[in-house]
């Protein structure tokens, strides 16, 4: 049996860090040279193709939650867990739709904020933006933590060293090439993380057989196999609400939205969601398997990189050390980005400065992700346990967002009332119902609740919406 | 002296294991951590009277803690056991999974929200 220790030579480790590190800067720099104004540095100058746009789509939506959380939830949650995590790929096949609408109505637009103010007014927007950076920030914060915590698993790495590592070749990757980077290296970190996956997933089925693994789970952990696990069930649509809200609402892919070339929009998301899919039941897969491979998790949390490592020795671990580095960098680099444009956009531009020159707002947004890069570092030093689960608490805040949204894009009737209500009732409705059932449940009960409120006060109301409203320049 | 050299020479008497939480465990999930403090290696096992095979080893090394998952419903004991054969007082856990009417009711709730997005998406703006 496995014990626990790291699965990586340190020095391999810091060999590693510092190839893709300087990879990363390096493409950084090349990517970024081109830009001059913040629609350049924000949106990659509004030209972004299929391919690019595909790939991004897949990669930002492949974090470390995906090859970490994903093996997790099918070890805790079995077969309907596995499946469960995959149900966030509907975030982004439904958002493709929205995407096209989007650009429609809002050819000139940066933000998701931008939305809100135009369509619901400052109130609403006020809380959207509390909302969205609450779950833009914490996500940041548990990402980059994560990184840390996973280098210093995998290979020995320092804690602070790693996590400053990843936080900082991404602040100044980003900084320098703006979106153009992000979406760039998004395209070269998903084809390493995808064929990675798929590697490791044929290499367990060498090891062991679908019926060893079927028989281990019966035998040793029936409920993960039982299709009436309770919890499980509950938590299928519960994960695809939460991970349609997620991406509903954030700027990361509505700034994709907007940096995406005239009709590319739809496809790109339609094809990101398809191949994002497996994922997490190819990652899912590994878990399960750790039984019938005999490997002893002493963290649920690793049973991903304790499985692959056994099964693949040195290779593994080295292949695993590098799926996990491209997938934080996919997405802290879009995290970073896309939330140094909507403070730029929304608070920046909207509250302080708007006669600010496109030059300016370059110069703005790169100060914003500096600072956020230094922000979170401090956050992350002290190495706080408990704050991954505060991302959990997110799940109702953004499923009460995603009705507004929804109708807010279609229904010219879609009142403020509706959003503002909908978003304060969904969301705390359902954060009480975190606490007092499970996390399982939070965002299935606060989107029920924003959608009732949603749909009273569209049915009620007389508002005939003008959409030229969201044309704004 | 003589008593130092004696203090010396005498080998470290081994602690007996002891799991980090007293008592008894319980999960709505079927999962739990289970964690312990040893000087040693152990093995730990689990043994549930509905369970007609008895005790099973689930690992033996030198981690201080051990992920369990998917368990059914029913009262189990856990048993640490040193190297040396000291052994630490029994866990006992408790697993009563949630509701499976009230999950059957999320799921359904589940189902009716996300058809009413999917319809509300397809159908589009028709007052354009």
């Amino acid at each position: 049996m496995t014990e626990t220790s790291v699965l990586l030579e340190p020095s391999t480790g810091y060999l590693l860090l510092a190839l893709f590190s300087a990879l990363w800067i390096g493409l950084g720099f090349y990517w970024g040279r081109r830009n001059k104004s913040f629609e350049d540095h924000a949106l990659a100058g509004r030209n972004i193709g299929l391919a690019l746009g595909s790939a991004t789509a897949a990669a930002t939506w492949i974090t470390s939650n995906t090859t970490m959380l994903a093996p997790q939830f099918a070890l805790e949650l079995g077969i309907w867990g596995m499946l469960a995590y995959s149900m966030a790929a509907f975030g982004l096949i439904l958002f493709a739709p929205l995407a096209k609408r989007i650009r429609q109505l809002m050819p000139h637009g940066y933000t998701s904020g931008d939305f809100f103010r135009l369509r619901y007014g400052r109130l609403a927007w006020g809380i959207f933006l509390v909302f969205t950076l609450f779950y833009s920030l914490t996500w940041l914060v548990t990402m980059a933590m994560a990184g840390g915590i996973l280098l210093e698993a995998l290979a020995g790495i320092d804690y602070v060293w790693g996590m400053t590592v990843v936080l900082a070749v991404c602040v100044i990757y980003t900084m320098r090439g703006g979106l153009a980077a992000v979406i760039g290296t998004d395209f070269i970190q998903s084809l390493i993380i995808i064929v990675g996956i798929v590697v490791v997933g044929f290499a367990v089925l060498q090891n062991v057989t679908v019926s060893e693994i079927h028989a281990n789970l019966t035998a040793n952990k029936p409920a993960l196999v039982d299709v009436l696990f309770p919890a499980a069930i509950m938590a299928l649509f519960n994960n695809l609400l939460f991970g349609l809200g997620e991406v509903f609402h954030n700027n990361v892919w509505w700034s994709r939205a907007f940096a995406f070339r005239e009709g590319v929009g739809s496809k790109a998301f339609l094809i990101g969601g398809l191949v994002w899919f497996p994922i997490p039941v190819a990652a899912g897969f590994i878990a399960l398997a750790s039984g019938a491979l005999g490997v002893a998790v002493p963290s649920p949390d690793m049973v991903g990189p304790l499985v692959i490592a056994n099964v693949l020795g040195e290779f593994g671990a080295i292949a695993i050390f590098i799926i996990v580095f491209c997938s934080l960098a996919s997405s802290i680099d879009s995290l970073l980005a896309a939330t140094s444009d909507l403070i730029t956009e929304d608070i920046y531009r909207r509250l302080i400065s708007p006669a600010a020159t496109p030059e300016r707002l370059k110069s703005v947004a790169q100060i914003v992700t500096l600072v956020l890069g230094f922000g979170t570092w401090a956050v992350c030093v002290p190495r706080i346990g408990t704050l991954a689960s505060v991302l959990f608490f997110a799940g109702p805040l953004v499923g009460a967002m995603i009705w507004p949204i929804v109708t807010g894009l279609y229904w010219r009737r879609a009142t403020t009332t509706g959003a503002v209500g909908g978003m304060l009732l969904g969301g705390g409705i359902g954060l009480v119902s975190y606490f007092e059932i499970g996390w399982f449940v939070a965002s299935t009960i606060g989107t029920a609740v924003s959608m009732a409120w949603v749909l009273a006060c569209a049915a009620l109301s007389r508002t005939q919406f003008d959409w030229n409203l969201l044309k704004e320049a | 002296m003589v008593l130092f050299a004696l203090f010396l020479v005498t080998p470290a008497v081994a602690q007996a294991p002891v799991f980090s939480d007293e008592g008894t465990l319980s999960s709505d999930t079927g999962h739990v951590l289970v964690q312990w403090q040893s000087d040693e290696p152990v093995s730990l096992s689990i043994e549930s009277k509905a369970d007609p095979a008895g005790e099973k080893t689930l690992y033996a090394g030198k981690a201080q803690a051990y992920f369990l998952s998917g368990l059914a419903n029913g009262e189990y004991t856990l048993r640490l056991k040193g190297e040396s054969g000291l052994s630490a007082t029994p866990l006992s856990l408790t697993v009563a999974h949630q509701s499976l009417s009230q999950a059957l009711w999320f799921t359904l709730i589940g189902v009716i929200i996300t058809l009413a997005i999917i319809v509300t998406i397809l159908k589009g703006a028709r007052d354009d």
